[in-house]
């Protein structure tokens, strides 16, 4: 995964949190929607575990 | 060249479905925890180890022959290792009873639709996932590193597994879309739980209607869409689509008509109108036959819906148009001797499962538990169904 997130950024800010996050998400197309939506589904997976 | 055994099964089920008569009754698997047990192994052994779930996986579609490989990781082999750090799941583990215990919940409140509906991601985001997980406004971008990569990993896992589906196992795969979205099951089971949510629906049922409607919007709406793009290949899965519904069972016949039959209507229009010509495959976990007038007026041949806690007979007799999976009682395969399974499975075979096509032999419930079935009863059923065939396998 991507060196060039920072990692100290807080969770509590949904909007910042998915920024930085999607930055970690090297091996999906380099496109904000697509790494959005797999951020996203990823949260609704830890809702349901 | 595609693998004539694969086509083979997968024709069973298509004419079956399509009421084409299909050359004999499919047995259609329903084996979830049970198949751990059966190999010799803990919940606890298998629910986090992938490496295992593939061993378990495998040694149960070669010991039963199906017709289908229905392999669902999620159900038997949890991410829950994407918690480790984060917090406690709702998801009990229970070596002692054999079973996986999920707690109710509610994280989402009455008087908090308004902003669920506003922006739904960040409401989840930045109140429901710290209720759910107290540190969670105290944690970094980098304690998520590692539960994204078990979720990346996770998801390798699953494909892998349904890759052996056609390599190793030389069945179909389940099916080709992946479960239909089910806003009203996401509303009772992940957000304001059973109890909150059956409570929502009966005092503000406008608010409850209008988060189901924006939830469609998201999620069905972009499922029809994909349905009418050609882009859903099922040429190696038994069926076109899936869907899987539970709190349905928690609802008077007019609250379904209200929440929860737009949703189906909007997937069954588009999926069985000519242009799309699909076989849906829906799984009713407790009761559906009082529901039945629903589906009345769908076009036979399309839609199969396993059942749990209905008479196979009065199945086929309350939706004539629709083909019924199950009807293999846990009481038989689980408390009765080898031969009065088999007697019992070759009657439903007999008045059920000849002729035009409609009936889809199946356990009667989410096989779970231990005593759901025993080894020989299960192994004596489907070896009687295999023998039916009058073809040879990969020799069409």
């Amino acid at each position: 995964m991507s060196d060039k997130a920072n990692l100290e950024q807080s969770l509590s800010d949904y909007s910042k949190a998915v920024e930085e996050l999607s930055k970690l998400l090297d091996f999906l197309p380099d496109d904000p929607v697509v790494r959005k939506n797999y951020i996203d589904t990823f949260a609704d997976r830890f809702i349901k575990l | 060249m595609p693998d004539q055994k694969v086509l083979y099964h997968k024709k069973l089920i298509d004419d079956t479905v399509r009421f084409n008569s299909p050359e004999r009754v499919p047995f259609f698997p329903h084996f979830f925890l049970w198949a751990a047990l059966d190999a010799g192994y803990k919940i606890s052994e298998v629910s986090d180890d992938w490496d295992l779930n593939v061993q378990v996986q495998k040694r149960f579609h070669e010991t039963y022959k199906f017709d289908v490989a229905r392999i669902q990781s999620g159900l038997v082999c949890h991410p829950r290792k994407m918690l480790d750090g984060i917090g406690i799941g709702f998801n009990v583990f229970n070596d002692e009873q054999e079973s996986i215990e999920l707690k109710d919940f509610r994280l989402l409140f009455p008087g908090e639709y308004d902003a669920f509906m506003e922006d739904r991601k960040r409401f989840l985001w930045e109140s429901m996932l710290p209720r759910k997980f107290p540190a969670w406004n105290d944690l970094k971008v980098k304690d998520l590193v590692e539960p994204l990569e078990e979720w990346k990993r996770y998801n390798e896992h699953t494909a892998q597994l349904n890759e052996m589906a056609i390599n190793v196992f030389h069945l179909p795969k389940f099916n080709a879309s992946g479960p239909a979205p089910n806003p009203v099951d996401s509303l009772y089971l992940s957000w304001a739980g059973l109890e909150g949510a059956s409570i929502d629906a009966r005092r503000q049922p406008e608010k409850f209607a209008q988060a189901i409607a924006l939830l469609d919007s998201e999620s069905t709406d972009p499922f029809v869409e994909l349905m009418k793009s050609g882009k859903i290949d099922s040429s190696l899965h038994a069926f076109d689509i899936s869907f899987g519904m539970l709190s349905h069972n928690f609802m008077s016949i007019k609250q379904f008509g209200k929440f929860y039959w737009p949703t189906l209507k909007k997937i069954f229009d588009t999926a069985f109108a000519p242009e799309q010509n699909f076989i849906m495959h829906m799984m009713a976990q407790g009761q559906i036959i009082r529901l039945a007038d629903f589906f009345h007026d769908l076009p036979k041949g399309h839609l199969a819906i396993q059942f749990e806690m209905e008479n196979p007979y009065e199945m086929r007799k309350a939706m004539p148009n629709i083909t019924a999976v199950g009807g293999m009682t846990t009481h038989y395969l689980g408390n009765s001797t080898v031969d009065e399974c088999l007697a019992y499975a070759q009657q439903l075979v007999n008045d059920l499962g000849s002729g035009e096509g409609g009936f889809i032999l199946a356990p009667d419930k989410m096989m779970s538990y231990r005593r759901d079935a025993k080894g020989e009863n299960l192994k004596a059923v489907c070896d009687y169904i295999a023998q039916l065939s009058v073809q040879e396998e990969g020799n069409l």
